[in-house]
C-alpha cells in the first residue's frame, strides 16, 4: 500500500520512487513475498493477491527506472487467474529477478545506510546475501478493523483467522449462515480486485432475491424452546445460544431461551445439547426418533447395526454405496437426522437398551458440516461414549463414530462390513449377555423414555 | 529481603575455568539479598549440544539424575550458564511431555535407586535479575554508575531460544537485559545481526569456522562503537574473551574488546572493587577500561570487597 | 536393536517434518550454513522426509549444527529442525560417524561426571577470591555407577560400533 502511494503520479512524490528514510533514489530494490503469510507464527493462509501486486509494482519500477536492480524473493509465485501468468512472464522478460527462497533476516549493513537480506538461493542451493537500498514487504492481509464488532452485532461467526465464515466454503460462498447477510470482497478472506468485484455483484444478486419477495419461506423443521422447562429462567445457562452457529437463539437473564424461527436452520444441535430437554425440533422430536429406534430393533435386535446419519453427507454416502452397487451387510438400519449435532447420547443408549448389536454415529467430515459446527459438537459429545459404554459392560468396539461424505459410498460400505464382521465375531450370545449386564444402568439413564412402539395410539402425544 | 533462596548450579565451565564469574555472581546475589545454598553430588548438566548429539538417551538420563538430586532440597535452582539452563529446560520439557522417554530414563535411574522428579524450578541468573529484581530496583542500588561505558549485549542462543519453550525475550532482538545495563548507567549500543551464535559449540568440529563466527560477531560489535561486550553465558565468554587473541591472530585484525559477565558489571556498579572481583583474570584485558572510566573510585566500604555470603552446606 | 528407519523415520518429529515446504528460511538464518555450503538444514530435512538416510548419517556436515535453534524459532511451519538434526547425529554416532573432538569431550563427561575439572591454578584463584571449596572426589559415585550400567546395557556408544552392530542399525 505504501509503495502503491509512492508510485502514484498523484501521490506525495508525484510518482518519484524514493526511500522513505532519506528520500534518496533506491537502486537495488527487493520484494519479500509471504511476509507474514503462509506462516504458522503469523497467518497460516496465503493472502493470494500479493504475488500479482508485487509483480505489478516491479514491472512499473522497471519501466520507469530500467537501470534499477529489482529482485522478488518468493517461495511460490501464485498466478492462478486469467492473464496473471502472462503478466508474470512479462516481469521476467523485463529483467525483474525472481529469487527462489524465503529470506530469513534483513539486517542493516555495518555502515547503516543500506540493508542486507540473508536467505537461501534455492535454485543455486546456497546461502545468499543480497544488498538492498529498499526492501518492500508483501505483508499478509488480515481482517479489517471492526470485523469482530460487526460479527457480534450481526451474530455472524468468524473463522479461525478472524474473517467472516461463509455458510459453505464451496457451495455457498456468498451467504452468511444468517439469512439476509451476504459477503463481498475481503470479508471472508483476502481477495484481489477482480474477485472482489465478482463477489460484490453476486452478493447484490443474492440480496435482491430476498428483497423481491414479500414473504420469506423457511423450512418447517425449526427448533422451539419450552419456557416451562428452560433452565435459563432460574439459572445462568445459555448453552443453546452458544451452540447455535446461526445466532438464532436469544437468551436474556431470567427469561426462557427464545428461538427466532426465521434464523433457525434446523440442525437440532441445541436440542441435543439442552441439559433440561427444553428444546425440541419439529419433525425430529425425541419421541419420533426413539420410536424409530424401537421399531428397527423390535425383532432380533442383536443382529442389527443401527446407524445414525446426517441429512447431507453420511445418508447420501450410504445412498452412493447403493447407487454404485457396492456390497455391504444387510444387517444395517439407518435413522436420518438433519445433522450429526442432533444425535443425543440417549439415542445410542436407547439402541443398546433395545438390544442393538452395534451402533454407528455418522456425519459430515469436520470441514464439511452444512450447519458449520454441528459435527464438532457431535464429535465432542460422542468422544466419551466408548468409555461410558464400557463402564456399563458394553464392549467399546460395538460403537463407532465415522465421518462419511456424500461421495464416500465406498467408505460407508467398508464401515458397514467391518461392523458386521465385529458383530459376527462377538456372537449373538455374547452380545445378549453384555446387553443384560448393562440393562440396569441403561434403565436408570432412560427412565423417562417410554415404550412407544406397540403402545396404544395417543400414548406418545400424551407425554 | 530474604525473599529468595536458591541452589547455585555453576556448571562445568565456570567451575573449572572462570572463578571470577562465580565470584561476581555470589557478590551480586549477596548484595541483592538472595540466599545461595551450595549443592553436592551433581555433575555436568550435561552439556546440551555435543552430549545430546552423541546420545540423547544418556544426556536425558544424566540430566534426570541431576534433577532428582536437586529436587531433594525443595528449593529452586539458579544457573549461571545458558548451556545448563538449556539442558534443564529442554530435558524437563522432553521428559514431561513424553512417557516413553520417562520410562527409559527411569529404567536407567532404577539401577542407582533414583527416579526422575518432575517440576524442578530452574532459573537463569540473568532472567532472574530481570524478572524478579528488575531494572528499577537495580537502579536504586547503584552506587557507582557505569557512566561513559558503551557496551554491546550478546544474549547467547540458549537464554532466548527456542522461544516457544523459554518465552523470555524476543530472540531476534533481546533487549530485556539491556534495560538492566542501562539501569547501571551504561550505554547500550545496537549492532547488526545481534542474534547470531557465538560459534563456541562447534569448536570441536570445525575450529576455524568456530573462530570465524566469533570474529564476525566481535567485528560487528566493534564497528558499532561498543567498548566492551556483555555476556551471560560462560561458553560465549570462552569464545569472546579467551579465544579473542586467537581470532585476532587468525584474521589479522585487532579487536581488543573486553568481555564482561553481566554480574561483573552489576557488582562494579554496586560498589565492588575490580581487584576483589578478579577482573585481572580476563584473558582479554578488561581492567584498564574499568580504570580509565574511573569505575574504581566509588568503592564505598572495605566490607563490600569481602565475601560476605552466608554460606551453608547441605 | 532398533533399525535406522525406526530411529529417525518412525519418530514423531519426522512425521511433523513432512509439513516442510522447503522455503529456505533455516538456511538463510543459519550461522554455520552461511560459511559452509555443505551444511544445509533445508536439505537435511528433505532427505529425512524422503528417507534418504544413508548418505545423511555418513556425512560430516551434520556435526556442524551449533544447536542455536534459530531455524526452529524462524521456521514458518514450526519444523523442529534442530531436533531432527540431533536425531540424525545420534544415529550417525552409533554408526561410528563422530568427530574426534566431540568424542573426547563426551568421554571426559562419562569418566569424570564433569565436562572439565578445575586445574591447580583455578583452585588457587578460587581460594584467592574466597570462593567455597569444591567437592571433587568421593561424590558422584552413583553417577559413575549409572554410566557404567548404561555402558553395560549398550546405551553408551562412545566407542566406535563393531561391524555387527553397524549392520543391525543399517538393516
Amino acid at each position: 500500500m505504501d509503495l502503491e502511494r509512492l508510485l502514484d503520479p498523484a501521490g506525495p512524490t508525484q510518482g518519484e520512487l524514493v526511500r522513505p528514510s532519506d528520500l534518496g533514489r533506491p537502486n537495488r530494490i527487493a520484494f519479500i513475498q509471504c511476509a507474514g503469510s503462509r506462516d504458522l507464527n503469523y497467518n497460516e493462509y496465503c493472502s493470494g493477491y500479493c504475488c500479482m501486486a508485487s509483480i505489478k509494482a516491479a514491472i512499473h519500477m522497471k519501466d520507469k527506472y530500467p537501470e534499477a536492480e529489482i529482485a522478488v524473493f518468493y517461495m511460490d509465485i501464485r498466478t492462478p487467474s486469467k492473464g496473471y501468468e502472462e503478466f508474470f512472464r512479462r516481469a521476467r522478460e523485463a529483467g525483474v529477478r525472481f529469487i527462489h527462497g524465503k529470506p530469513s533476516e534483513v539486517a542493516p549493513t555495518a555502515s547503516g545506510d543500506s540493508l542486507v537480506i540473508y536467505g537461501e538461493d534455492r535454485n543455486l542451493a546456497r546461502p545468499l546475501e543480497w544488498k538492498a537500498d529498499l526492501v518492500v514487504l508483501a505483508t499478509g492481509a488480515v481482517p479489517s478493523a471492526g470485523t469482530e464488532e460487526l460479527s457480534s452485532r450481526l451474530l455472524v461467526s468468524l473463522d479461525e483467522n478472524g474473517f467472516f465464515r461463509e455458510h459453505h466454503p464451496k457451495l455457498r460462498p456468498i451467504d452468511s449462515p444468517t439469512e439476509g447477510v451476504f459477503f463481498a470482497g475481503a470479508a471472508c478472506g483476502p481477495k484481489d480486485i477482480p474477485h472482489s468485484v465478482a463477489q460484490g455483484s453476486a452478493a447484490a444478486a443474492r440480496a435482491s432475491r430476498v428483497l423481491m419477495n414479500d414473504r420469506l419461506m423457511i423450512e418447517p423443521i425449526v427448533a422451539r424452546a419450552d419456557p416451562a422447562l428452560c433452565r435459563q429462567v432460574t439459572k445462568k445457562c445459555g448453552i443453546c445460544a452458544r451452540r447455535c452457529p446461526f445466532g438464532a437463539i436469544q437468551v436474556e437473564p431470567g427469561q426462557a431461551a427464545r428461538v427466532i424461527a426465521a434464523k433457525c436452520m434446523g440442525c437440532g444441535t441445541c436440542v441435543a445439547e439442552c441439559p433440561t430437554g427444553a428444546i425440541t425440533q419439529a419433525h425430529f422430536g425425541d419421541l419420533q426418533i426413539f420410536s424409530q429406534i424401537q421399531s428397527y430393533l423390535s425383532e432380533r435386535p442383536e443382529d442389527k447395526i443401527l446407524a445414525f446419519m446426517c441429512w447431507w453427507c453420511s445418508y447420501p454416502g450410504a445412498d452412493n454405496a447403493g447407487v454404485n452397487h457396492l456390497q455391504y451387510a444387510a444387517s444395517s438400519r439407518g435413522i436420518r437426522v438433519m445433522c450429526a449435532g442432533r444425535i443425543k447420547r440417549d439415542f445410542v443408549f436407547e439402541a443398546f437398551r433395545r438390544g442393538a448389536g452395534m451402533v454407528l454415529v455418522s456425519g459430515c467430515h469436520p470441514q464439511d458440516c452444512h450447519y458449520l459446527t454441528g459435527q464438532h459438537w457431535a464429535e465432542r459429545r460422542m468422544n466419551s461414549m466408548p468409555d461410558r459404554l464400557e463402564r456399563m459392560g458394553i464392549s467399546r468396539e460395538r460403537f463407532r463414530v465415522e465421518w462419511i461424505s456424500a461421495a464416500e459410498g465406498r467408505k460407508y460400505a467398508k464401515v458397514m462390513n467391518e461392523m458386521h464382521e465385529t458383530l459376527k465375531e462377538l456372537g449373538r450370545v455374547h452380545i445378549r449377555q453384555e446387553n443384560e449386564t448393562a440393562m440396569a444402568a441403561l434403565e436408570k439413564k432412560l427412565a423417562l423414555v417410554p415404550d412407544i412402539v406397540g403402545a396404544p395410539f395417543g400414548h406418545a402425544e400424551a407425554l | 529481603m530474604g525473599e529468595w533462596s536458591y541452589n547455585l548450579y555453576t556448571g562445568c565451565l565456570i567451575r573449572s575455568r572462570f572463578p571470577h564469574v562465580e565470584k561476581s555472581a555470589r557478590v551480586v546475589f549477596d548484595r541483592l539479598g538472595v540466599e545461595i545454598r551450595e549443592i553436592a553430588n551433581v555433575g555436568c548438566c550435561p552439556e546440551p549440544v555435543g552430549m545430546r548429539s552423541l546420545d540423547e538417551e544418556v544426556w536425558l538420563t544424566v540430566a534426570a539424575r541431576n534433577m532428582s538430586v536437586l529436587s531433594a532440597a525443595n528449593r529452586p535452582v539458579m544457573t549461571l550458564c545458558n548451556g545448563c539452563y538449556s539442558t534443564f529446560r529442554e530435558s524437563e520439557h522432553l521428559l514431561s511431555a513424553n512417557k516413553e522417554y520417562r520410562e527409559t530414563v527411569n529404567r536407567h535411574l532404577a539401577s542407582i535407586g533414583r527416579e526422575y522428579a518432575a517440576g524442578l524450578e530452574v532459573d537463569h541468573f540473568a532472567r532472574f535479575l530481570y524478572e524478579k529484581i528488575g531494572p528499577a530496583r537495580l537502579k536504586e542500588l547503584v552506587v557507582a554508575p557505569l557512566r561513559g561505558l558503551n557496551v554491546a549485549f550478546h544474549a547467547g542462543c540458549h537464554l532466548v531460544r527456542p522461544f516457544e519453550l523459554l518465552a523470555f525475550d524476543d530472540p531476534e532482538n533481546p533487549t530485556k537485559i539491556e534495560e538492566l545495563l542501562r539501569a547501571l548507567g551504561a550505554e547500550v549500543v545496537d549492532y547488526p545481526r545481534k542474534s547470531l551464535c557465538c560459534g563456541f559449540t562447534i569448536m570441536g568440529v570445525d575450529a576455524d569456522l568456530s573462530l570465524k563466527m566469533g570474529f564476525e560477531k566481535l567485528k560487528n560489535i566493534k564497528a558499532s562503537g561498543a567498548q566492551a561486550v556483555v555476556v551471560v553465558c560462560p561458553a560465549c565468554l570462552q569464545q569472546f574473551d579467551v579465544n579473542q587473541r586467537q581470532m585476532e591472530r587468525k584474521f589479522g585484525a585487532k579487536l581488543g574488546l573486553p568481555v564482561f559477565y553481566l554480574t561483573e558489571l552489576i557488582a562494579l556498579a554496586l560498589g565492588e572493587s575490580p581487584e576483589s572481583l578478579g577482573l585481572d583474570l580476563h584473558r582479554t584485558e578488561a581492567l584498564s577500561l574499568v580504570q580509565a572510566l574511573g569505575l574504581t573510585r566509588a568503592a564505598p566500604s572495605a566490607g563490600a570487597s569481602r565475601v560476605t555470603v552466608g554460606l551453608t552446606r547441605e | 536393536m532398533k533399525t535406522l528407519r525406526e530411529f529417525i523415520v518412525d519418530h514423531d518429529v519426522r512425521r511433523r517434518a513432512q509439513a516442510c515446504y522447503q522455503c529456505g528460511v533455516c538456511v538463510g538464518g543459519c550461522p554455520v550454513g552461511r560459511w559452509r555450503e555443505d551444511f544445509n538444514p533445508r536439505r537435511i530435512v528433505e532427505m529425512i522426509v524422503r528417507d534418504e538416510l544413508e548418505e545423511l548419517v555418513g556425512s560430516e556436515a551434520i556435526w556442524l549444527c551449533s544447536a542455536c535453534f534459530t531455524c526452529l524459532d524462524r521456521c514458518p511451519q514450526k519444523i523442529e529442525v534442530t531436533e531432527l538434526i540431533t536425531h540424525v547425529k545420534n544415529v550417525a554416532a552409533r554408526l561410528g560417524n563422530v568427530p574426534e573432538g566431540e568424542l573426547k569431550k563426551a568421554r571426559i563427561i562419562v569418566k569424570e561426571g564433569w565436562a572439565g575439572l578445575p586445574v591447580g591454578r583455578t583452585l588457587k584463584q578460587r581460594a584467592a577470591l574466597h570462593l567455597p571449596e569444591l567437592d571433587q572426589d568421593e561424590e558422584l559415585a552413583d553417577l559413575k555407577e549409572l554410566m557404567k550400567a548404561m555402558k553395560q546395557e549398550g546405551v553408551l556408544h562412545r566407542e566406535r560400533s563393531s561391524p555387527e552392530k553397524e549392520k543391525n542399525v543399517r538393516d
